[in-house]
């Protein structure tokens, strides 16, 4: 139906196994350091895709996604420390719980403007972040707890090594993510956010798709904040405060809200940009929010959507090189 | 059911906003082999009568069955699930979707994957999604956009999004299809391809035809009936010619005549 944009034999497959392959070999080039900011960036990635599922696909704004990390990386950091139940349980119990909070945010959401739905999801975060800081017998408040170590078998994971767990959960919620865009669920999402009505006509039922975007989004996150509990081996408030939520949403609004490659991109920007000009640490808010006015000002479609923008006068040789870098929804699959 | 009984029956439909009254015990029926065409001067009340099937609206007072069913029952997004599926004046696309992507939401109630599946994308779910892409097709064939599909719906000349927005409405298959106004902003030319298209989809696919005018081109070419609105009372009820020719509607249109000019 629409003439092929690139050759045949790069089909999905092959770039999915790129992706793959490349994620496994740059961190053996990287020392250790490096390759621990590498593993931050695929943290943030996982909680900002979320945010975008929510609100760069289905609309909904979302201004309080470190709330949903936090309660992933408490459920892990307790369960395993009081309960010593394993890692691998407390990944998809954090995320579960994380993704039914998001659903009970959700439910509301039906009868609220989008202003509304922002001061809502604020509301969470900080209610949360207030949790962490004052139930002192279960987060222990501002001295946070330490994680232990995460073992599988007989082999005990390093921070160095819990790199391939993270890079592993990124690929598979990357993977997903991209299936949900393209699918019925996400067509959906999309259609709430650019006509309410028309969505409806057409069968849609506003409330649930709405609520189901909030818990997907919320799961997203959910599992971020275990994965940063199991790479941090330690939780404390300070990880989830209102400017982290704000940070995941910056991340979408630099690299693309409503794409799948923008938030991954705008997550390796705002972890690398502030390790490489740590001298001028004090300035790291003044620099993301100036990006952040700048981008929704002169580019609200993000990096990605400049990308596109710019790709689409171009030979379609180019554009072969400069594609797999921002591709659209319709030439995803 | 009976082919002779009406598909969709409105009894004494009322309904204001505030102190405006929209509609006013307005009875109608649109049957199942027809075009039926609904015309009047501005505010008369045809895209309220619309937003009263499609459930935007409950109105006071009246009943409407549609196949049987009592449509007031119904939730907005249940609507099309019984089989009525429609167009709106101000056109609401998907824009930033692709045109394929567009229809594809046409018929999010004819497929059965649940969030899990799509999550998942399996076997099934794909085989679903290849099905429903040619089915989406089809319908764009059926307009004359299946060369469009790949593109995003912004890009579309505007009496193509008309098109587009019809092929997304006839995509579920329904057996009654609101147009609200499809001509409108068209020029002449496009028009009489509208009319093509719109006899087309009323003889192939079998689908009752219930749609708004403005311009006279339209209504009259192609409907078999016409119902007459005027400040939200149903005026006139007939054929083209009966319609043309009564003197409530010529009134409605160009106001009262004067005494002497009238004999």
């Amino acid at each position: 139906m629409s003439p092929r944009r690139w050759p045949p034999w790069l089909t999905p497959a092959i770039r999915w196994g790129l992706l793959a392959l490349s994620l496994a070999l740059i961190p053996l080039l990287l020392p250790q350091y490096p390759r621990f900011v590498l593993s931050l960036s695929l943290v943030n990635a996982i909680a900002a895709l979320g945010v975008n599922l929510s609100m760069g696909y289905a609309g909904q704004v979302s201004i309080g996604h470190a709330g949903f990390a936090a309660i992933g990386a408490y459920t892990s950091a307790v369960l395993m420390g009081r309960l010593d139940i394993p890692f691998w349980v407390t990944l998809p119990a954090g995320a579960a719980l994380a993704g039914l909070l998001g659903f009970l945010i959700g439910l509301p959401a039906l009868r609220l403007s989008p202003l509304y739905i922002a001061m809502v999801t604020f509301g969470f975060g900080q209610a949360i972040s207030y949790l962490s800081l004052n139930w002192i017998s279960l987060t222990n408040g501002p001295n946070g707890l330490t994680v232990p170590p995460i073992t599988l078998g007989s082999y005990a994971f390093s921070p160095h090594s819990f790199y391939y767990v993270i890079a592993a959960v990124f690929v598979v919620l990357l993977w997903v993510a991209r299936n949900l865009v393209g699918s019925r669920l996400g067509r959906a999402f999309i259609a709430i956010r650019e006509s309410e009505l028309a969505a409806q006509a057409m069968g849609v039922h506003l409330a649930k798709y709405k609520t189901i975007a909030f818990a997907v989004g919320a799961f997203y996150g959910g599992v971020s904040g275990s994965l940063y509990a199991g790479l941090s081996e330690f939780v404390n408030p300070d990880a989830f405060v209102f400017l982290v939520s704000v940070l995941y949403l910056t991340m979408n609004v630099v690299g693309g809200l409503g794409t799948l490659t923008g938030p991954v991109l705008g997550a390796l920007i705002f972890t690398v940009l502030p390790e490489i000009l740590r001298p001028f640490a004090e300035y790291k808010e003044f620099l993301s929010g100036g990006l952040l006015l700048a981008f929704l000002i002169f580019s609200p479609r993000g990096i990605v959507g400049m990308l596109r923008q710019a790709a689409e006068g171009m030979s379609p040789r180019l554009k072969l090189y400069l594609l797999p870098l921002a591709p659209s929804t319709t030439d995803e699959r | 059911m009976n082919a002779d009984q009406p598909l969709l029956t409105l009894t004494d439909i009322s309904i204001s906003f505030g102190g405006l009254r929209a509609l006013h015990n307005v009875s109608l029926e649109v049957r199942r082999d027809e075009i039926l065409g609904l015309i009047g001067p501005n505010g008369a009340g045809k895209t309220t009568l619309f937003n009263v099937i499609t459930r935007l609206y409950h109105p006071d007072s009246g009943a409407a069955s549609f196949s049987g069913r009592d449509i007031f029952r119904l939730r907005p997004h249940e609507v099309i699930t019984c089989g009525i599926s429609r167009t709106f004046q101000n056109l609401l696309l998907f824009n930033e979707m692709s045109v394929l992507d567009n229809v594809l939401v046409g018929l999010h109630t004819r497929m059965r994957s649940g969030p899990l599946a799509c999550a998942l994308m399996g076997r099934r779910a794909r085989s679903e999604e290849r099905g429903m892409r040619q089915r989406a097709l089809g319908a764009l064939e059926i307009v004359g956009l299946a060369g469009a599909a790949a593109q995003p719906a912004r890009n579309l000349p505007f009496g193509h999004q008309r098109l587009l927005e019809l092929a997304r409405a006839l995509a579920s298959r329904p057996t009654l299809l609101l147009l609200d106004e499809p001509g409108a902003g068209m020029s002449t030319q496009e028009l009489d391809g509208l009319i093509r298209v719109i006899r087309r989809i009323h003889e192939q696919e079998q689908v009752a035809v219930f749609l708004i005018g403005h311009t006279m081109r339209l209504v009259l070419g192609i409907s078999h009936r016409i119902v007459v609105l005027d400040h939200g009372v149903k005026i006139a009820e007939g054929s083209a010619q009966e319609i043309q020719n009564n003197p409530e509607v010529i009134q409605a249109y160009l106001g009262k005549s004067e005494p002497h000019a009238a004999s």
